[in-house]
């Protein structure tokens, strides 16, 4: 007698991110990652991801001071558009990828840099931060490996 | 040199085509007579400016872009025919200067704010007029009136709105809901709900047409809001500021106008369209979904969507919170005393094969049933289906069709050959006369009311409702006819003596098309007027009046639903109806013969494909040895000859020890059931119970397995709807954790038995079919490519079948036959049970809820099932609305709220079929079955009422925010009334 039940034993919440399926990528994808970590470093250097993290997090504001700028400008030329949506792309999270893609390009032509070793890598893997960060840049991360085997 | 030009006009059923020629800016072309002259342009590759029109709702007249010069004088485009010899200049000064005011005028009751508006998703039909117009400036004037946000589903936002009328045509004349107009006598005008209410307190039944037409951001489905642009997620108020400024700062838009080009196109890469078909009812709306990531985004159903055009109801538009629930299955879960645990697809379905073959060997294949799901795909039925046959070797296999249209099924197989709609819903738009029996066809198949509704404003056709429900539809109904509960088939059978009595009968049509008639003539006998009259309650006048009105018809359809097959009787009535139509030659032709309207998305789909106990796919029968020998060789095994089990008689099975095993997909069988206690009873019973399922329903509380599916969305494969049109569906995302399509999960079982499928996709599994079942011979995924559709049956070289019978009827000397249909006594009310309990959908959810329960919003609209009683039997009883009921029959009792209606009369109740708790009606539905089909007698249902008396909160069990409060605010006319606004002073009516 099989009596009705909702009752449902979940097994703990695996870890969400598997450090060693992590590892396996970056391995097979040793090309692409070497070639991420330059346009991270890029990417630092010239203070675009420091600003980039600040206009995501201050979106609304942004758009609020712009809007008042804007307005207290009064009627001026088009290149005050202009400015507005260039710093709305960047602001997105798309725009994020597409500075990310042109900046890989640059990256590739700029010579070459000593990328980080794995080792360094894979301590700085057990801090939190870095866990959660990981989430966002492994998805660039794999666009840009399959794209180098097309 | 003249150069003629033909085109190949697709999508469309021109039939004979003749064409007229024109003489187009100095060029020769052929276009199909009688086409509008702006279609006519637009395919030829001429363009004209034009918001307001629409392909489906035609011609609208408001928006004044698409003047052109015909023979010298300026007309609208859009509302001309074309015509011999016309000379159209399409670019003339005069037309150009004309449109460009008519833009002004356009752009001042709309701000271009394109970067930031949800619709610019590169179809914006206003932006993309003003960018290829080379429009450069605009002066806006905000109109004094508020968003209004009162929908669950969708904003309204005046300032926006450039009043072009489409939503009200949509409204007014599409789905026939009469909620909107344009009120062109405030000023500014706009469009109002009723007499100017709020939406959410208005009539409005949130079927989401009006936001599909819009051609602008003004009507807008708020998942779309702050989702769909990149730049999009703003508060109201800084979007505010944001615009005003560039507007200031910005006098020339083109290149505003440009950057948000180049934004839109940035944005296709995040939102992804995918064709797919309806998983509620059997209409069988398809629409592209629009979806980022697993967000849905929205529901866009196409003018070329075959079965609805641009209608849905509100569940296929808005109805999908469920595929993203949290409590959504996803992984497989095994029983573990009284809980489940989780487990892996291996440790599963090698579980299930053990299981499964154990009981096979010790009991025999026929102590296993399997059940296929009714919204799962064709190809899954098939798959179920021969799991059954072919891999467990049992004829036990069955669909949810056994609650509903079995019964329908049957009374067709026995008159006409083939279980399925006569033609498709075109035919009953194109009748002369429609007659709906036991169909609530406004609420259980709203998208097909609402052409009925159109040909009934638009064109007059008669219509005759017969129900025990004064519903929406018989507001419309030139005649209605209410018999009492399961006595329709005295009303049909009289309908047609009389027919008989006055020789009104179609002779030549009997005497060439049909057999047996002298048998049923004789037959029909004792149903005088007198007798009828005393049986079902109905006034011999209103019998003599339809009779009348059938003799008159050139042409009638009817449609009829579960308030005739879920009777005892069910079977026998439908064949009675289907003699009526034979009697009067309404077969074979167009706007001629019999609908079931059929309930689930694909139970047409399951039934067609195989999933029943008597028939392999295509309605071949298992007892017919050539048959099985074909199947055989297909199959490569040894198939059960001896029909199986329905599903209703897997029930008893289980509980006289016949049946061990049960494998359900997708099916809430506790629910859906009648006599919910032994369904219960034989679940707890049956030794292992396999439940494959979207969610933890009720049923799969009982299983020993259960294994985590995809919805509709999430997988491909074909549905067939009510009218036998087989369509596509496209995966737009992948199911959730591990859950997977049906087809993928039997398949796996099926391997572990033993059976070796290697189906990789769908695709596959369809040309299997088409390769083995006679209906699908020409059935094939490049044929179903996008939006279109194959009716079954289809010929090897893909000529289909949208009308049946036009020549012979199918049966072996090609004649239909007469067949005498038997009267089965309903159960009646007695001193103790002496109220009556219909049962049914109600509009806004589906069937038993586990889908739209889901759903903020409808939960929000209808947060429970409650009981409608008329006010005089209100009155009787002492009840109000917001008191609670004890609602008692002879099998089990039902708790809850009460609703003062004058949807119901008398003494009959109603109360919908979404209760999941206290409410759930088949609490109360007993064992009496139709004895042919077996489907459960779940409409004869006498109760008793009392009031629930003690502390409770009493409340309306429907908000303020539900249409029915607001019905009869409804303001019904046709079209917008555009001459109200040429009228109006502020409009200079657009001269040369
Ligand atoms: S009923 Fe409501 S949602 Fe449907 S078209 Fe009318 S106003 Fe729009
Ligand atoms: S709300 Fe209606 S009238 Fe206004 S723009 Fe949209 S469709 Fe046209
Ligand atoms: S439930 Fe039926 S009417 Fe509503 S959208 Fe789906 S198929 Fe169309
Ligand atoms: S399309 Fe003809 S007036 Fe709008």
């Amino acid at each position: 007698m099989a009596k009705p039940t909702a009752r449902v034993e979940r097994k703990a919440e695996e870890p969400t991110l598997d450090l060693d399926t992590l590892v396996k990528q970056f391995v097979s994808r040793q090309e692409a990652f070497n070639e991420f970590m330059d346009v991270i470093q890029l990417l630092h250097e010239r203070g675009i991801l420091s600003a980039l993290k600040a206009a995501l997090e201050r979106y609304e504001d942004l758009l609020g001071v712009l809007a008042d700028w804007l307005n207290s400008m009064g009627t001026q030329s088009p290149a005050n558009l202009l400015e507005l949506v260039n710093t709305l792309t960047k602001a997105n999270i798309r725009g994020l990828s597409s500075i990310i893609s042109a900046a890989s390009k640059g990256a590739a032509t700029s010579g070459n840099k000593q990328p980080p070793s794995l080792e360094g890598l894979l301590k700085s893997l057990e801090e939190d931060d870095v866990k959660r960060g990981l989430w966002v840049v492994i998805q660039v991360l794999r666009e840009i490996g399959s794209s180098s085997l097309e | 040199m003249v150069v003629v030009e033909i085109f190949i006009w697709f999508g469309e059923d021109w039939g004979a085509v003749s064409f007229v020629n024109l003489r187009v800016n100095g060029r020769s072309i052929d276009v199909p007579a009688g086409a509008p002259l702006l279609v006519s342009l637009e395919r030829s590759g001429v363009y004209v400016p034009h918001v307001c029109y629409n392909p489906s709702l035609g011609a609208i007249q408001t928006c004044d872009l698409c003047f052109v010069e015909v023979d010298g004088q300026l007309v609208r485009a859009c509302s001309t025919p074309v015509r011999e010899g016309m000379v159209v200049d399409t670019e003339t000064p005069r037309v150009t200067s004309v449109r460009k005011a008519a833009m002004d005028r356009i752009l001042t009751n709309h701000n271009l704010y394109c970067t930031i508006c949800d619709n610019n998703n590169g179809d914006c039909e206003l932006h993309n007029t003003v960018a290829r117009m080379g429009v450069r400036n605009q002066s806006f004037k905000s109109k004094p009136y508020p968003v209004d946000s009162s929908n669950p589903f969708y904003v309204y936002d005046p300032n926006q709105c450039i009043l072009c009328g489409r939503c009200v045509e949509a409204c007014q004349d599409y789905v026939v809901n009469e909620v909107i107009r344009i009120d062109w006598s405030l000023n500014p005008p706009r469009v109002v709900w009723d007499n100017n209410s709020p939406i959410g307190q208005s009539s409005c039944v949130s079927c989401g047409t009006c936001a599909t037409v819009c051609p602008v951001d003004a009507i807008m489905e708020k998942s779309m809001i702050g989702e769909a642009g990149l730049f999009t997620r703003i508060k109201p108020e800084t979007r505010g500021k944001l615009v005003g400024a560039l507007k200031r700062s910005e006098t020339d838009i083109s290149f505003y106008m440009l950057t948000s080009d180049i934004e839109a196109k940035l944005r296709s890469t995040q939102i992804k369209k995918t064709k797919t078909v309806c998983p509620f009812c059997a209409v069988g709306c398809s629409f592209e979904v629009w979806t980022k990531g697993r967000k849905i985004l929205k529901v866009e159903p196409k003018s070329e969507s075959p079965a609805n055009g641009v209608a849905t109801c509100i569940k296929g538009k808005f109805g999908w919170d469920f595929v993203n629930s949290p409590e959504r299955l996803t992984k497989p879960l095994i029983r573990e005393g009284d809980h489940f645990r989780e487990a892996s697809w291996e440790e599963a379905i090698s579980l299930v094969a053990r299981r499964l073959t154990e009981i096979k060997h010790k009991h025999g294949p026929d102590a296993i049933g399997v059940i296929a799901t009714c919204t799962g795909t064709n190809e899954e039925a098939y798959l179920a289906q021969k799991l059954a046959r072919a891999v467990i070797g049992t004829n036990n296999v069955d669909n949810c069709a056994r609650y509903c249209q079995a019964p329908a099924t049957t009374g067709l197989f026995r008159t006409v050959g083939i279980g399925g709609d006569s033609g498709t819903m075109a035919d009953t738009e194109k009748a002369d006369l429609v007659i709906t029996f036991g169909s609530n066809t406004a609420e259980a198949h709203p998208v097909w009311a609402g052409k009925l509704k159109r040909a009934k404003k638009l064109r007059g056709q008669k219509l005759i409702v017969v129900d025990v429900k004064p519903h929406e539809m018989v507001g419309w109904a030139d005649l209605f006819i209410s018999p009492h509960p399961g006595t329709d088939l005295v009303v049909v059978n009289a309908i047609a003596k009389h027919i008989v009595d006055q020789g009104w009968e179609d002779r030549e049509f009997i005497e060439k098309r049909t057999v047996n008639f002298e048998a049923y003539r004789k037959e029909l006998e004792p149903f005088t007027l007198e007798y009828a009259e005393r049986v079902t309650g109905v006034p011999r006048e209103l019998i003599i009046r339809a009779a009348t009105m059938i003799h008159e018809a050139r042409s009638v359809c009817a449609i009829f639903a579960m308030g005739i097959t879920q009777h005892q009787n069910g079977s026998e009535t439908t064949t009675a109806i289907s003699d009526l139509l034979l009697l009067t030659g309404n077969y074979g032709r167009p706007g001629t013969g019999a609908y079931p309207a059929r309930g689930h998305a694909n139970v047409q789909g399951t039934s067609d494909f195989g999933a029943l106990p008597t028939y392999l796919p295509g309605y071949e029968r298992v007892d017919n040895p050539k048959i099985r020998e074909k199947y055989e060789k297909a199959w490569g095994v040894k198939l059960p000859m001896t029909p199986g089990l329905t599903s209703t008689e897997m029930v008893d099975a289980i509980l006289d020890g016949r049946l061990r095993a049960m494998y359900i997909m997708g099916e809430d069988k506790v629910l859906a059931d009648s006599n919910q206690q032994k369904v219960g009873e034989a679940l707890s019973k049956v030794e292992f119970l396999v439940v494959q399922e979207l969610f933890l329903t009720r049923t799969a509380q009982y299983a020993d397995v259960i294994l985590p599916a995809a919805a509709s969305l999430e997988k491909d494969g074909t549905f067939v709807n009510t009218e036998r049109r087989i369509q596509r569906l496209y995966k737009a995302f992948d199911p959730p954790g591990e859950a997977k399509a049906d087809w993928e999960i039997i398949q796996m079982v099926a391997n572990a038995m033993g059976a070796g499928w290697v189906y990789t996709h769908p695709m596959e599994i369809m040309d299997e079919v088409a390769g083995v079942a006679e209906y699908f011979a020409g059935v094939s995924y490049e044929r179903l490519e996008g939006f279109r559709s194959l009716l079954w049956p289809v010929k090897k070289d893909g000529a289909d079948s949208p009308l049946l019978y036009t020549d012979r009827f199918e049966f072996p000397d090609g004649r239909a036959r007469f067949h005498v249909p038997k009267w089965i006594e309903p159960l009646g009310s007695t001193t103790q049970y002496d109220m009556y309990l219909d049962n049914g959908r109600v509009l806004e959810h589906f069937h038993w809820g586990n889908l739209t329960w889901r759903s903020k919003g409808i939960r929000e609209l209808v947060p429970e099932a409650y009981i409608e009683i008329s006010p005089e039997a209100a009155q009787r009883k002492g009840l109000k609305t917001g008191d609670k009921v004890l609602v008692k029959s002879r099998v089990g009792r039902v708790v809850a709220g009460v609703m003062v209606s004058d949807r119901v009369s008398s003494n009959r109740l109603y109360i919908g079929l979404h209760g999941q708790g206290d409410d759930a009606v088949n609490q109360l539905t007993g064992d009496e079955r139709d004895p042919t089909s077996k489907t459960p007698a779940y409409k004869e249902l006498p109760v008793s009422v009392e009031k629930l008396e003690g502390e409770y909160e009493r409340r309306a069990p429907l908000p303020v925010s539900n249409y029915r409060h607001h019905v009869k605010s409804r303001v019904s006319q046709v079209g917008v009334k555009v001459e109200e606004k040429w009228s109006r002073a502020d409009y200079a009516q657009v001269k040369g």
